[in-house]
Order: structure tokens, then C-alpha cells, then sequence
């Protein structure tokens, strides 16, 4: 019993503590109901928790989510992804990320599987609000029928418009798998120079026929590769976020399904309290060929608790201006200490330096979607004040009077009476 | 077994609880003993010539002393992070000038922020000569705002002056530092858009105080 309530206080803590104070961390723990449907297949429903959690650091962030489902009686875990990124400095514009990914899919006993990669990308950043990059990496999954580690590269382009933040990107991927001598529209093909005949042994492992060159095998070790070009376009308005994605492959038919040549999802999220959210979504996930799993449909809707939405998108960390910030402001609590809250959505760290901290930048603390707060001993007087957002340029807060400070920037100036 | 797993519990809660009073906020801004250690040896060497000369000529040191650590945190260059504490040490000694030291810390930044964004000595040492323990920081803070949005240095002085021989609370000079900046953002000229605000601000003439003529408030219906 001792267990179980230390466990629960443990979970409790990690989901929704709002933050730590050298590290920013995010959280949320989704529920409701999914629906999916496979091609051929009756759609299936289950009742879904999904708890995710972020911890940023200013140059390193660590991503871990997942998901279980209650089908019937039983709970079975649906997916589960771990992720670090490691960020470079910006430097002449340019900013170089190395991305790790370790991940299980489970869908049943017939669809599960591991996998593991990693990519490198160099991002390019414009005016703090916009930027492309390109990169590539390589992933290696586990327990299916790819016999090859998958050579991923790519590239995108990212642009905040107002309030959207709009993203394209390309990728490609490459991979020998062992795929049916028959394409998907059922027309018999060759395993040809590329392919190479395979057999399967009993266990269902593949091995290579060194000496068969026989056409009437069943299967073939067969490289692949097709490209996907997605759009997608996050738009907050209030208490709103809209979030869709749409996107196209290209490749031949042995390695594109009919089914996964278009897709498009959205989801939309309204912000019930600062921490309370509804969720509702649906749309079509394209097959996933490196890993064995089909297209499908799906439909959701639930209840979000978190204390900031964790980010989806592919966009990098870049530094925003201070024209995001929607409210700054300073209130007394006890005598001598001021609390310091900023309003402010879609950044990953929020930070003020002044006298008060011997200008030593000082990491507020994320208190629900947008709202970010720290307490402060100030005392009575005037003091001068910098904001940064994700490690941008250091401002003057809005609302306060502004001064310039000797290094080619603005202070803000406050008085505390 | 159930005594190991309480004891387990025990003990992860008490580093539990270490650990979040390690962390909490106010934990973070504790003073570091020695601020100048952030800074190179060649800089250190000269603020420390600057703050002596500072602590000599009885103005204070601790604004020097941060504005040394602020090029740091900014990642100012060297020459940068001098120029700027001695232009600080040249002001003070300015200030010390125009309105004597018996300032405390708050009129001291203020007032060199406003000599810094240009308000001439003289028109700073009217604050003195109008002196009458009515707290003039707020004021400060507000013209040189001002001054820095584009309003040419001698109307933004003469109004501000004259809103602080009126008596103006702390409130007015905030009201009107906020209304005049929205104005500006909306693209009102600077000077203008002082000017029409000015005449918003209300009177506050405590009783027996005496107004000069040319200090009249204006009248908004002429």
C-alpha cells in the first residue's frame, strides 16, 4: 500500500508539477475515447491515456510519451517514444541539432515493434520567425521485415504568420525490406537485378537464398524508397488551437500503397482552464512502411490536464520577439518580494535578469499553457529589467518604461513603491 | 518488508523535499558572494580601479559594480563593458553635481538614466532646487522614457518639471507615460502627442503652495 501511494505520489508529481526550477518541464496526461479503423477492417474503439512529458534545458531536450488503451477488460500499451535532442548555439544564423529516438509500437502481437534512430539537422534561422533546415539520419527497427537500417534525409521550411506557425517538409526514406513478388495493385513483378530472391525460414526470419534465383519466390529482399511532402499549420486564437497537417508520397506502387498516397489530420484543443483542456481529432495516418504498420483512420476526443501543450511540430527552437508577450506583470506578495508573471504562448523557456539577480538570468517557471511566473526578493526602488524568450535577444519587458542600457539595448525600468 | 518499503519512502520523501527547497526560486537569486568573479581578469582589474575612484569620491559603487555584470550577462566585449561602467562613474559624479548625495539608490540610477538619455545638468538640478522631500524617481524614470521615444529633450524636461512642481502623484506620471506611448505607437508625433496628454494630467496643488503664472495649467476647453 506504502508502494502504491508513493508510486502515485511520484506519477502525480512527474504529470503535473509545473515545473522544476533548473529545468522547464512540461507535462500532460490526455484521456477519452479513439476509434481506428484499418483498411478492410470493422473500426475498433477504446478508451486511450496518453501521458506525455518534456524537460528542456537551454541546449538539450528530453521528450517522453505514450499511450495504453483499454480494449475490453485489458489494458495494453499502445506506443511509447523517447526522445533527446541536443542544440547547438545559434551562430551566424545557423544552428545544428542531433536528435536521438527510441520508440515501441504495439498494436497487437502481429504489429509490434522497436526502433531506434537518430538524425542530425542544420537549421538556418531568419529574422527569429521563420527558418528551413536539412538534415539526415538513420533508423534501425526491430522484429519486422526490413532487413536494413532506414536512410533518412530531408529538409523543411518553418514561418510564424501572426499567430499560425506554418511548416512544410520533405523527407525521404530508403530501406531493404522483404516485400510480396506481387506490388499492391497485384501486378507480379520481378525481384529484378535489385531484388534479391529471399526465403523465409520457419521462425519467420528472413534469410538470403544465396543460391536461388528463382522468380516463383514469394518474396523478395526488395530496396525501397518513397518521399513524403507534409504541410501543417498550428493557429492559437484565444483559448483555441487548431492544429492540421496534410500530406502526399511519392514512390512506386510496390513500396506506396493506394491508401497512403494522401492523408490529412487536424486536431483542435480548447483551452478550458489553464490547465483543463477538450480535445477532439481525427483524420488519416499513412502507412508506415520501415515499420510494418498500416494506414488507418482514427477519431478521438477527451480530456487534456497538462501544463502547457507539448510541442508536435518538427519546427526548431528559435527566439521570438517580445511582441508574443500578452501580459507582464509585477505584483507584491510578502514584504520585499514581488511576484513576476508573464503571459506568453508557444515558447519553451522564459527568463529575467535585472539588479535584483545580479543580472544573472533567472528561469521563470511555466503555471499552465501560457502563463509563466517567478518570485523574486525586490525591494522597494527602481530597478532595471531584461526578458528573453527562448534564448533570444534580451528585452525590455512590455508596459514598463525603457531606458537604453550601454550595450546596444533596451532595459526596462521598474519601480517597485 | 513493509518496514524497508515505509523506511524507502521516508527517505525518498525527505530527499524529495530537500530537493524542492534546493530548487525553490527564491534559492536561486541568493547573492553570489563575489559578482565580480564572472568577469575576466583585465575587466575586473579595471572596474575594481573604477569602483575604488567610485568609493573615493563618495558616490556609490554597487550600480558599477552591476552594470559591470550586466555586459557580462549580455555578452558585451571588454571595451564595451568599461566604457560603459566608467560613463556610469562619470554620471554619478554628474548627479552628485546637480542634486547633492544624499540620494538614495533608486534616485541615484534615476537620475543618471536620465542624464545618460540626455536631460541637461541644469534642467536636472531644478529637481534639487524644487526639493521638497517629494520623491522625484517616478518622474525621472518617466522623462527619460521619454526622451528615448523621440520627444525632443527640452519639451519632455519642461513638462515633466512642471508636472512635478503641480504636485503630480506617481499614478499621474504613470498615466501619462502610458497614454503618450500609446500614442506613439500609433504613430501621433512624439512631441505632440506629449503636449495633448499634458493637459489630462490633474492638478494636485497642496493648500498654501502657490503656482507660478507661467506653470498655469492650461485650460482643455481653450
Amino acid at each position: 500500500m506504502t508502494e502504491l501511494k508513493a508510486t502515485i505520489a511520484a506519477l502525480t508529481f512527474v504529470l503535473l508539477a509545473p515545473n522544476g526550477a533548473l529545468a522547464q518541464i512540461a507535462s500532460k496526461v490526455e484521456a477519452g475515447s479513439v476509434m481506428t479503423q484499418q483498411e478492410g477492417e470493422l473500426p475498433a474503439s477504446a478508451f486511450s491515456v496518453s501521458p506525455g512529458i518534456r524537460v528542456d534545458l537551454p541546449y538539450f531536450a528530453l521528450t517522453a510519451k505514450g499511450s495504453a488503451w483499454l480494449t475490453g477488460q485489458q489494458w495494453q500499451i499502445a506506443d511509447g517514444t523517447i526522445s533527446g535532442s541536443l542544440l547547438s548555439p545559434v551562430y551566424n544564423h545557423l544552428r545544428a541539432e542531433v536528435i536521438g529516438n527510441a520508440s515501441r509500437a504495439f498494436f497487437d502481437q502481429s504489429l509490434e515493434n522497436d526502433q531506434v534512430d537518430a538524425q542530425a539537422r542544420l537549421h538556418m534561422l531568419f529574422s527569429q520567425n521563420s527558418g528551413i533546415w536539412v538534415g539526415g539520419g538513420v533508423a534501425r527497427p526491430w522484429r519486422i521485415a526490413v532487413v536494413s537500417a532506414v536512410d533518412v534525409t530531408g529538409g523543411g521550411a518553418w514561418t510564424r504568420l501572426g499567430n499560425a506557425m506554418l511548416s512544410g517538409t520533405y523527407t525521404s526514406f530508403f530501406f531493404t525490406k522483404v516485400a510480396a513478388t506481387r506490388d499492391s495493385s497485384g501486378t507480379t513483378q520481378s525481384c529484378g537485378t535489385h531484388n534479391d530472391p529471399l526465403s523465409l525460414s520457419s521462425t519467420g526470419e528472413s534469410s538470403l537464398s544465396s543460391s536461388s534465383t528463382a522468380s516463383s519466390a514469394t518474396d523478395c529482399r526488395r530496396q525501397s524508397r518513397f518521399s513524403d511532402v507534409e504541410g501543417s499549420v498550428n493557429w492559437t486564437y484565444g483559448f483555441l488551437e487548431l492544429t492540421g497537417q496534410a500530406g502526399y508520397r511519392f514512390g512506386d506502387s510496390y513500396d506506396v500503397t493506394p491508401d497512403s498516397r494522401r492523408w490529412a489530420a487536424g486536431t483542435a484543443v480548447l483551452w478550458i482552464t489553464n490547465r483543463v483542456a477538450a480535445v477532439i481529432g481525427g483524420g488519416r495516418v499513412p502507412a508506415n512502411p520501415s515499420r510494418g504498420l498500416p494506414a488507418r483512420n482514427f477519431a478521438n476526443f477527451g480530456m487534456m490536464l497538462s501544463t502547457s501543450s507539448i510541442p508536435r511540430t518538427t519546427v526548431p527552437v528559435a527566439p521570438r520577439t517580445l511582441a508574443a508577450v500578452r501580459d507582464f506583470e509585477v505584483r507584491p506578495l510578502a514584504t520585499g518580494t514581488q511576484k513576476i508573471t508573464v503571459r506568453v504562448g508557444g515558447v519553451e523557456t522564459v527568463e529575467v535578469m535585472g539588479d535584483f539577480s545580479d543580472w544573472a538570468p533567472l528561469l521563470l517557471m511555466r503555471r499552465g499553457r501560457d502563463m509563466w511566473d517567478i518570485t523574486l526578493p525586490v525591494t522597494t526602488g527602481v530597478h532595471e529589467i531584461n526578458l528573453r524568450l527562448d534564448g533570444g535577444p534580451w528585452l525590455a519587458p512590455p508596459g514598463l518604461p525603457t531606458r537604453r542600457d550601454s550595450f546596444n539595448g533596451d532595459v526596462g525600468l521598474l519601480v517597485v513603491p | 518488508m513493509t518496514l524497508v518499503s515505509s523506511r524507502g519512502s521516508r527517505v525518498v520523501m525527505c530527499a524529495a523535499t530537500v530537493l524542492l527547497g534546493a530548487l525553490h526560486p527564491l534559492a536561486l537569486v541568493a547573492q553570489d558572494p563575489d559578482p565580480l568573479s564572472r568577469l575576466d581578469s583585465q575587466t575586473r582589474f579595471t572596474v575594481e580601479i573604477i569602483i575604488d575612484s567610485a568609493r573615493v569620491a563618495g558616490v556609490p559603487t554597487r550600480p558599477l559594480l552591476l552594470k559591470a555584470l550586466e555586459g557580462s550577462a549580455k555578452h558585451a566585449d571588454v571595451k564595451r563593458i568599461i566604457a560603459a561602467v566608467r560613463s556610469q562613474f562619470h554620471g554619478e559624479l554628474d548627479v552628485r553635481v546637480a542634486l547633492g548625495s544624499t540620494l538614495n539608490e533608486s534616485e541615484w540610477m534615476a537620475a543618471v538614466s536620465a542624464l545618460q538619455a540626455g536631460v541637461p545638468l541644469e534642467a536636472l538640478a531644478k529637481f534639487r532646487g524644487e526639493r521638497t522631500g517629494k520623491p522625484f524617481t517616478r518622474a525621472l524614470v518617466v522623462l527619460t522614457d521619454l526622451i528615448q521615444r523621440g520627444v525632443p529633450v527640452q519639451e519632455a524636461s519642461s513638462a515633466i518639471m512642471q508636472l512635478w512642481q503641480r504636485g503630480a502623484a506617481d499614478g499621474d506620471f504613470y498615466g501619462l507615460w502610458k497614454n503618450v506611448e500609446q500614442d506613439i505607437i500609433s504613430g501621433q508625433n512624439p512631441g505632440t502627442a506629449l503636449q495633448q496628454r499634458m493637459r489630462e494630467v490633474p492638478v494636485h496643488v497642496a493648500p498654501g503652495s502657490k503656482l507660478p503664472a507661467s506653470q498655469e495649467p492650461d485650460n482643455p476647453s481653450s
